[in-house]
């Protein structure tokens, strides 16, 4: 027989599994007391709020009148939960129990043991949903923005480093530092680049290996393994519901976390709630709109109620506009929500927000504000660093980049960012000096070895080349850290030489990941140079399927048509 | 990280190895039992499990552990106060143990270890209060800046606090406003206030004397300030950093917090990281100017920052912390001043200081051994099959192979025809309903043995005939699974249908994503279009098939087991379809079966009568025989000058009913200009229409409307009754598209048949693909013709000598500009003359070949015809039956003659067809050979143009 302290114990340590970041457990012992509270027919947000503060003086007043009985005659059982001190621990315990049971509790006992106390059953409903929430919960300031851009302008490079959005936990740490600057050396001449351009006048296979330096270090946290707790390995959205939905499945309890049947309206009057209730739409269920609506419904009520706005709906507002792609509606939230604290996420959804409007020099200015209040809050430096670089001013990023990393020694995404940048400015040494830094900070991923092997490549370590690719096969555990590991191996072989081995190693890449347009590409370049012209045209369109803005795809295949009519 | 790292300077592993230890299980504290003491280290478990330990010097030694005990309930929480008023060592302190339900004070006492035993500790329970309600944490301090004494709140876990001020008197009370999730409540004592994060993620003050007065009054109270910290918090501190300010720290769940106690923010740092656990402290006094802050804290990699205020001064990783540590504290113990003292969740304890041991990172070694040759080739096998599998697609026979492994499908229709069909479930159009046609029942049976990410089964039936199940999609297949589909084959509209062929096509993707598509064919039994009737004498067109394979019996019954019984001797059958174009007219075909020789003949009015009769003959023939096995009709490139190998199982007479068939594409065409001319009307009309309508928006107020009401009332009404003449004529144009179907399948069977090379079958037979597709852009017509001006001008049927035909293949290259039908339909019937001359030409007879007749192109068709008819005579005569004339004759030499080219030949070349494929095979041999030689070298070196030639023979083309 459950008893009302033994709940209350399970219920403590939940509390504590929470506590201590143990949520898959935590949501485990969830469960099973929302099981017990479900057989125990406990009505769940029965009562309104309004109602329920109501409930709570009723319950205080009685609380006090025990008190009273308490005082005037010690060890009375109270009437509306039934006590057993007997039964509190894993083992008996003598003293208490001598203390509560005697003669008058016994009958309460019996009577009141099983039932759950409403505000338990909340507490643990509520408990579950916040362990859920943190099990998957991602920065969305570094995953969204990702996914969109990959969206919204489908970068080349991006892609080419295979940053399909959602698809892996790389997607999450994608490479900053390559963006944009890559396109600027491509046009400085394919320094690094000289490998298989050769016949068919492709750039593309040289700066999609140079593109590699860099990948997935960028963000501070990133692939380090185990630097973001290993539950939380969902990254963008659609992962992330998957995973959630699995987690899901043969918990009899999910029906009581059903996103699609809960009314904003009803909730948003529930204040206890509704803060938690949304960040597990947005982060766990992944449903923005939904969450947008809940938000909507929120700030209504606070308007009618006249309540004074805290920052924080504004700011949730503006997140949810946002991720909609609503940068326009989301400004006066956001502006709001910085006028009244200046939260330090405010300023990055901001600066996101006016990226989105391609107007970078306001994003700038925001920043320079808030990075001139606290001149040494890197979040500040790092986000004017990222900005210069996606206006295409290496100087002044690799600048900022280098500040950040005074200021912080241990921030990769500013380490690998440098190296990136003299990895560009033929400089692999300097780089591979920048990578080792890294390495030695404990990051253990394979795109640092691979990396590594590149930066080893091109300044001419080569017997530290096949060991650290290996390495980095070794590591990897998602396909498309094997596709990147091969496609970069090709460079290997082609730059020794082996077209063979580089076909073999291409064809790896797309066992991997059969999506790559790069390789794609790159095969297509070595079959032309085979003399196999239909067999490079048919690879070639393949690239173009995948990836139909890429450059190198669209001028080799206009290479083809005009000097081969088929 | 950096040259220091987070040394291990004394550990320990607490007596219950389980998950058991939070934030709260440990405590440094001293309890003032000796001069020059240091802290002592306690931990506390959840299972109860009671430790206290005094490390003494580097390195865990037993008599470290000075008190090993067990409650008899779960230890919620340590803490070290002077909780009792009535001692008199002014230094010491008390333990206070919070169990779930009581808070148990105990004096810790020492006792001098004798000899080398060491120190033990004792504990004497002072005083214990019980309470109801289960504890979740407590929050000392000197409420009410009393001196000497601490009173202590217990935090319930249902939010109510119960207080302990003096020894044995309580209040209990709560905080106003909402019950939140329960989270720990710090005093601040510079300003005698608690600080609580409410539901609504709000950090809350209260002064003690508001609560203190409600506990007497029950009066409610305010909190003295509110600010919004906007998200979960982990932990929380007081800090007093300087006389006149104490900071709470916050450390929040993605954000660390400062604030100061009068609710301004200090600072908010984003955490880039996941923080477990942390301690705030003042480095020197916080009277005295130059005190620092300092806060160090754990994040869930294990990793160790330190922050002054809010600026990273340090940070290292902590070698061997993994998972990271629950708590945190900053101690003197013996010898070691400002330890870093750890606890993990399953009770690892550890002191550390921050040392100058440089962490190296090591990276585990590769293990590299010797590769020997077995393995390594084992190794690179492996990769070449992960290759093979996945993309490499030489060997498509292989890839199928495994695929059809994959997915196993099994796929039969009975032959039986069924009567029983529920038309209304099947949405079968009324007009076909009342005709009550047979259905077929089929069966698909589909095994899926590996593990696909998605699955797609369609069903392609010829237009005109439905299947009730349509297109199936499954994703997530687990291997081993297996479905069954019971499937209805019904004709749900009334047309003419070229094929009986039903064919399954499953399409997949493997979890990696490798996409396999393979297919399963059956027959719907003939029974479902054909009624058997009586056999006519006479018809427009007739076909001899002879049989000539051994294993086939050259019966009526082998072919057509739905109308004839096994042993039916009957030599003649008619049959009549089930569901002909128009109502009036009975389509009938007749099948005769030659008594003595092994020749079929079938014969009829309508063209489209044909192509199902045609494709069960062929295919039942090539079926029997391979199933007999002797001859492997497998797929091997064809090459040059190979006989067409069905020949060697049955051969067509050559001949094709050539006008039926242009008469049939010249409905189609026509159908198609007048759709091209009513849509340009449709068009003109709608361009009225709007313009109409915008006059009627720009007249002014005043003016009269009625007549442009009444015109545009008119335009639409015109409008409308061209649509549906649009309708109606969409309808001709599928009805002829159907019949078009039957005439080109009619071509193909025929040409499947005869008796020429192999690769001049396979190629015609590609360009006369059907189902035959009109495009919204492109009628069948236009893009057929390409096709056929490539058969024309390039083909095994050509003769033309010129081989500079780049330029012909660009111009043909845009057939839309110039699309000439008459010329499309020349080319088609000359390619159809061209074909039978080829066929029925000496070069192509095979020796055993004898019946046939050999001679001169234009003889020996009429001689043939003339020996069928013959024979044809005979069976009939026998029978009894009056024979009709050869009706077709005339009109079959018309069409040879009827042919006519204009640019390229004349017909002087097309007569001599027996030269030309000689010389052009013998060009070709050395074309292939030469370009096999110098192949790659043209591409690698300069780049030059290839010329068409190497390119048609790397398209397989040839001339």
């Amino acid at each position: 027989m459950t008893t009302l302290a033994t709940l209350e114990l399970d219920y403590f340590r939940a509390v504590s599994l929470y506590r201590r970041r143990s949520y898959e457990r935590c949501a485990e012992l969830c469960n099973a007391l929302l099981q017990a509270g479900h057989d125990g027919h406990v009505q769940l947000f029965a009562t309104k709020e309004s109602e329920h503060s109501q409930e709570e003086e009723e319950e205080k007043a009685q609380n006090q009148k025990q008190k009273l009985h308490q005082q005037q005659a010690e060890h009375e059982n109270r009437s509306r939960f039934g006590s057993n001190l007997q039964r509190i621990g894993p083992r008996p315990r003598i003293g208490a129990g001598a203390g509560a049971g005697t003669g008058a509790g016994a009958g309460a006992d019996s009577g009141a043991s099983i039932m759950m106390p409403t505000w338990l059953m909340e507490g643990v409903w509520q408990l579950k949903m916040r362990a859920l929430t943190q099990r998957v919960y991602l920065d969305d300031l570094e995953v969204d923005e990702n996914g969109d851009e990959a969206i919204e302008e489908v970068e080349f490079e991006r892609i080419a480093t295979a940053a399909r959005p959602g698809s892996s936990i790389k997607t999450a740490f994608q490479p900053r530092p390559l963006t944009s600057q890559q396109r600027q050396q491509r046009s400085r001449g394919s320094g690094v680049a000289h490998s298989s351009d050769g016949r068919l006048n492709s750039s593309r296979p040289g700066s999609a290996a140079v593109a590699r330096p860099g990948t997935s270090l960028s963000r501070p946290g990133s692939s380090m393994g185990g630097a973001r707790p290993a539950s939380r390995c969902g990254t963008a959205s659609r992962v992330r519901a998957t995973s959630a939905a699995a987690f899901n499945v043969g918990d009899a309890t999910a029906k009581l976390y059903q996103a699609s049947r809960l009314n904003p309206t009803i909730y948003a009057e529930r204040e206890t709630l509704v803060k938690a209730l949304f960040q597990f739409l947005f982060y766990h269920e992944a449903d923005v709109q939904k969450a947008h609506s809940l938000c909507q419904a929120v700030l209504e009520v606070q308007r009618q109620s006249k309540n004074s706005a805290s920052w924080w709906w504004p700011q949730q507002m503006g997140r949810c506009l946002l991720a909609l792609h609503y940068p326009r509606k989301a400004e006066p939230f956001l502006q709001q929500s910085l006028a009244s604290f200046p939260h330090p996420d405010t300023y990055l959804l901001l600066s996101r927000l006016y990226q989105r409007l391609k107007q970078p020099e306001r994003a700038l200015v925001l920043i320079s504000e808030a990075a001139d209040q606290r001149p040494f809050d890197v979040i500040y430096r790092l986000e004017q660093a990222r900005i210069h670089q996606a206006m295409e001013q290496q100087e002044e990023s690799l600048q900022l980049y280098r500040l950040v990393a005074k200021l912080q020694p241990i921030n990769i995404e500013s380490l690998a960012s440098i190296a990136v940048g003299y990895f560009y400015d033929n400089n692999p040494e300097m780089a591979l000096m920048y990578y080792r830094r890294i390495l030695s900070l404990g990051a253990h991923s394979p795109e640092l070895y691979c990396n590594i092997a590149l930066c080893c490549l091109y300044g001419g370590q080569i017997d530290l080349v096949l060991p650290c690719f290996q390495r980095a096969l070794a590591t990897s555990s998602q396909p498309e850290q094997r596709a990147d590991v091969w496609y970069n191996l090709s460079f290997v072989a082609v730059t020794s030489g082996d077209f063979n081995l580089a076909k073999r190693c291409l064809q790896l890449c797309l066992t991997s990941d059969a999506q790559n347009g790069a390789a794609l590409n790159n095969l297509a370049v070595l079959a032309a140079q085979n003399g196999d012209i239909l067999g490079a045209k048919s690879y070639l369109n393949a690239a173009k399927d995948v990836m139909p803005e890429a450059e190198e795809v669209i001028t080799n295949l206009q290479y083809m048509d005009v000097h081969y009519k088929l | 990280m950096s040259l220091f790292n987070v040394c291990s300077w004394w550990s320990a592993q607490c007596s219950d190895p389980g998950e058991e230890y939070d934030v709260a299980s440990l405590l440094c504290a001293r309890f003032g039992l000796e001069a020059q003491e240091k802290d002592y280290i306690i931990v506390g478990s959840q299972t109860g499990q009671l430790s206290i330990y005094y490390p003494h010097h580097r390195g865990y030694d037993a008599t470290d552990l000075l008190l090993e005990t067990q409650m008899a309930a779960p230890i919620v929480g340590l803490y070290a106060g002077k909780f009792s008023g009535t001692v008199r060592n002014e230094n010491a302190n008390q333990l206070g143990v919070l169990l779930p339900n009581a808070i148990v004070i105990y004096n810790v006492l020492a006792i001098g270890g004798l000899a080398e035993h060491g120190a033990q500790l004792r504990l004497q329970m002072q005083a214990e209060h019980k309470f109801q309600r289960v504890a979740f944490g407590l929050c000392q301090g000197h409420f009410g800046q009393v001196k000497g004494r601490e009173f202590f709140c217990v935090v319930h876990l249902d939010g109510t606090l119960t207080f302990y001020e003096q020894d044995g008197i309580s209040y209990e009370c709560r905080f106003p406003g909402f019950r939140a999730l329960p989270a720990p409540v710090v005093y601040c004592e510079r300003t005698d206030s608690f600080f609580r994060f409410s539901a609504t993620w709000d950090l809350q003050c209260y002064s003690y004397q508001d609560l203190s007065h409600s506990l007497v009054t029950k009066s409610s109270y305010q909190p003295t300030w509110t600010q919004c910290v906007g998200e979960g918090i982990v932990d929380m501190r007081v800090v007093q950093v300087k006389a006149n300010c104490s900071y709470i720290m916050i450390l929040g769940e993605r954000n660390f917090i400062s604030l100061d106690d009068n609710g301004k923010f200090n600072f908010m740092l984003k955490l880039d990281y996941a923080p477990k656990c942390f301690i705030s402290f003042v480095v020197g006094y916080y009277w005295e100017p130059g005190a620092r802050l300092i806060t160090a804290i754990i994040s869930d990699s294990s990793k160790l920052h330190l922050y002054e205020e809010a600026n990273l001064i340090w940070a290292a990783q902590w070698p061997n912390q993994s998972p990271a540590p629950v708590a945190i504290q900053r101690s003197n113990v013996h010898n070691l001043a400002g330890g870093i003292v750890t606890l993990g969740a399953k009770g690892q304890l550890e002191v550390g200081y921050l040392g100058a041991d440089p962490f190296q990172f090591q990276v585990q070694p590769l293990k590299l051994e010797e590769l020997s040759f077995a393995q390594a080739h084992k190794e690179l096998q492996q990769l070449e099959d992960e290759i093979k599998e996945a993309v490499d697609v030489r060997v498509m026979d292989a890839l199928n192979q495994q695929a059809a492994d994959q997915v196993r499908l099994t796929f039969t229709i009975q032959s039986e025809v069924n009567d029983d069909l529920d038309t209304l479930l099947l949405d079968v159009p009324a007009d076909v309903a009342v005709k009550e046609l047979p259905s077929a029942k089929g069966l698909l049976r589909c095994r899926i043995k590996a593990e696909l990410a998605e699955l797609q089964l369609v069903f392609q039936t010829p237009s005109g005939v439905r299947c009730s199940q349509d297109t199936l999609s499954f994703v997530d297949v687990a291997a081993g699974t297996s479905h069954e589909f019971k499937l209805d084959f019904y004709i749900a509209e009334l047309l003419h249908i070229h094929s009986a062929k039903v064919e399954v096509i499953a399409s997949f993707v493997s979890p990696r994503g490798i996409p396999r598509v393979i297919q399963q064919s059956a027959n719907l039994p003939l029974s479902m279009f054909y009624r058997a009737c009586q056999p006519q004498k006479a018809a427009g067109i007739k076909l001899t098939y002879s049989i000539i394979s051994r294993h086939v019996t050259p019966k009526l019954a082998t072919f057509f087991g739905e109308f004839l019984e096994e042993h039916s001797e009957s030599h003649a059958l008619g049959l009549q379809l089930l569901c002909p174009g128009l109502e009036k007219q009975s389509e009938g075909i007749t099948l005769v079966a030659a008594k003595n020789s092994n020749r079929i003949r079938i014969q009829s009015d309508y063209v489209e009568t044909f192509a199902m009769i045609l494709e069960r003959i062929v295919e039942r023939t090539l079926q029997l025989d391979s199933s007999a096995g002797l001859i492997k009709m497998d797929k091997k490139k064809p090459k040059k000058g190979v006989l067409n190998r069905c020949v060697e199982r049955l051969i067509a007479a050559p001949f094709l009913p050539v006008q039926p068939i242009l008469h049939r594409i010249d409905v189609h065409h026509d159908t198609q200009q007048s759709i091209r001319k009513q849509t340009d009307q449709l068009e003109e009309l709608w361009q009225q229409f709007k313009t109409l309508q915008r006059n009627l928006q720009e007249q002014s107020e005043g003016d009269p409307k009625e007549a442009l009401t009444m015109e545009i009332e008119s335009n639409y009404d015109q409008l409308i009754l061209e649509g549906d003449k649009l309708v109606e004529i969409r309808r001709d144009e599928r009805r002829q598209r159907c019949d078009l179907n039957c005439a080109v399948a009619l071509a193909r069977w025929i040409i499947h048949a005869l008796n020429l090379e192999e690769r001049v079958v396979n190629v015609v037979n590609s360009v006369l693909s059907v189902p035959i597709e009109d495009w919204t852009e492109l009628s069948w017509e236009e893009s057929m013709a390409p096709g056929i001006d490539m058969l024309h001008h390039f083909g095994p049927l050509t003769r033309s000598k010129s081989t500079s035909t780049h330029g012909l293949l660009d111009s043909n290259a845009n057939p839309k500009e110039s699309f000439d039908y008459s010329r499309f339909r020349r080319h088609f019937a000359t390619l159809f003359d061209r074909i039978i001359r080829l066929a029925s030409s000496p070069m192509a007879i095979k020796p055993d070949d004898s019946k046939k007749p050999t001679g001169e192109e234009e003889k020996p068709a009429a001689e043939q015809q003339v020996d069928e008819i013959g024979n044809m005579q005979r069976m009939l005569g026998e029978k009894g039956l009056p024979l009709g004339p050869p009706k077709r004759r005339s009109n079959m030499s018309s069409s040879l003659e009827a042919v006519e080219d204009d640019e390229e030949y004349d017909e002087e070349d097309l007569r001599e067809d027996v030269g030309y494929r000689k010389e052009y095979g013998t060009t070709d041999g050395t074309h292939t050979s030469s370009n096999r030689k110098n192949r790659s070298e043209w591409v690698n070196e300069d780049f030059e143009l290839p010329t068409t030639e190497e390119l048609f023979s790397d398209l397989g083309i040839w001339w």
